[in-house]
């Protein structure tokens, strides 16, 4: 089954909590967290398990620090009327690059769509948190793996990781 | 006494930015250094007061992201140390009331050690727990989670949050420093 993740800032949706209707979600959780670019929204896409840890590592071993991130979990259905295209992601792990797409074309009808999404997931706890220490043993074991070549991850995060 | 101090011209009043040149002077007057070390607090702290102030505002914070108002901190920490940290402060203070700003500079902190922040930055986030926001001691919490200092496991341990998803984040914090 296809799934796509997309980190999010999950204080400002839990914020949100006692909100029945998405329309009546603060504006500063939509324009902050579901920032456009273009009119587009980054995803990842998995099919796995195993994907799904792969593009787990994709999210962390692109930041710039090692901060606990939450992403939320959208099943490949919830997306029917939405336009995706595939796109390089900028990742370190150059494998799962081609895991990308782009929300795009979206506009004011449709991102409210996808906050109804988002807002759904985060209610019934569609949420994984990558807290830094599993971020660090996540980037650690890809590295050891030969997953991830060491140069492409920033230094300061390589500095945390003792490798 | 002798002490090693930065400035080119004492008497024209060039500020401390301009100079690269230490040297040593001698005094037996506190009252001369007192003197200098105000009129350096005056006429940097203003500068770093506006620029601070407004990359506050009107940078993007995302977490597990650099931003401007981070660099900028990092590059007068390591030009002005103490006075730096002391300005911060005082903006803390200032801003208490202001929840964007206050989640700024925790933002800010978080992706420095606190080595280089001191005593004021760990005073910053300790206050920053009680916050009534919990945007701010969500902040705080994650400034604490980054410092990865166990030393600071009874200030978490001694407060609690009345929202779920923030007392799990603050058991998960309290487990991860538990395991270093």
């Amino acid at each position: 089954m296809v799934s796509y993740i997309r980190k999010i800032d999950y204080g400002k949706w839990k914020r949100n909590s006692g909100v029945q209707n998405y329309k009546e979600l603060s504006a500063d959780v939509i324009t902050n967290c579901l920032k456009t670019s273009q009119n587009t929204l980054s995803l990842w896409q998995f099919n796995s398990d195993d994907e799904k840890t792969d593009a787990l590592l994709a999210i962390v071993s692109g930041l710039e620090h090692l901060d606990t991130i939450d992403v939320i979990v959208i099943e490949g259905v919830d997306l029917n009327g939405f336009s995706l295209l595939k796109t390089k992601g900028r990742t370190p792990f150059i494998d799962f690059k081609n895991n990308h797409f782009d929300l795009n074309n979206l506009n004011y009808r449709l991102l409210g769509n996808f906050s109804e999404i988002v807002h759904k997931a985060v209610e019934s706890n569609k949420v994984i948190r990558i807290t830094r220490g599993k971020a660090k043993g996540l980037i650690k074991d890809a590295i050891d793996a030969e997953k991830l070549k060491i140069e492409e991850v920033s230094e300061r995060i390589l500095s945390k990781l003792s490798v | 006494m002798e002490i090693e101090l930065a400035f080119q011209d004492f008497e024209e009043q060039k500020t401390l930015s301009d100079s690269k040149d230490f040297f040593l002077i001698e005094t037996s007057s506190k009252q001369e250094i007192k003197k200098f070390i105000e009129k350096f607090n005056i006429q940097e702290k203003d500068l770093f007061l506006n620029q601070f102030k407004r990359l506050l505002d009107d940078s993007n914070f995302e977490y597990g992201f650099s931003n401007p108002a981070e660099h900028y901190v990092r590059e007068a920490l390591s030009n002005y140390g103490l006075f730096v940290r002391n300005w911060i402060s005082e903006i803390f203070i200032e801003n208490l009331s202001n929840e964007k700003r206050t989640s700024s500079i925790l933002k800010i902190l978080m992706h420095l050690d606190s080595e280089e922040l001191g005593c004021q930055g760990v005073s910053i986030a300790l206050a920053a727990l009680s916050h009534k926001s919990n945007a701010v001691r969500e902040d705080a919490i994650r400034v604490f989670e980054n410092w990865e200092n166990p030393n600071y496991i009874t200030a978490l341990k001694s407060i609690s949050c009345s929202e779920e998803w923030l007392q799990e984040m603050l058991e998960e914090v309290i487990a991860y420093l538990e395991s270093l």
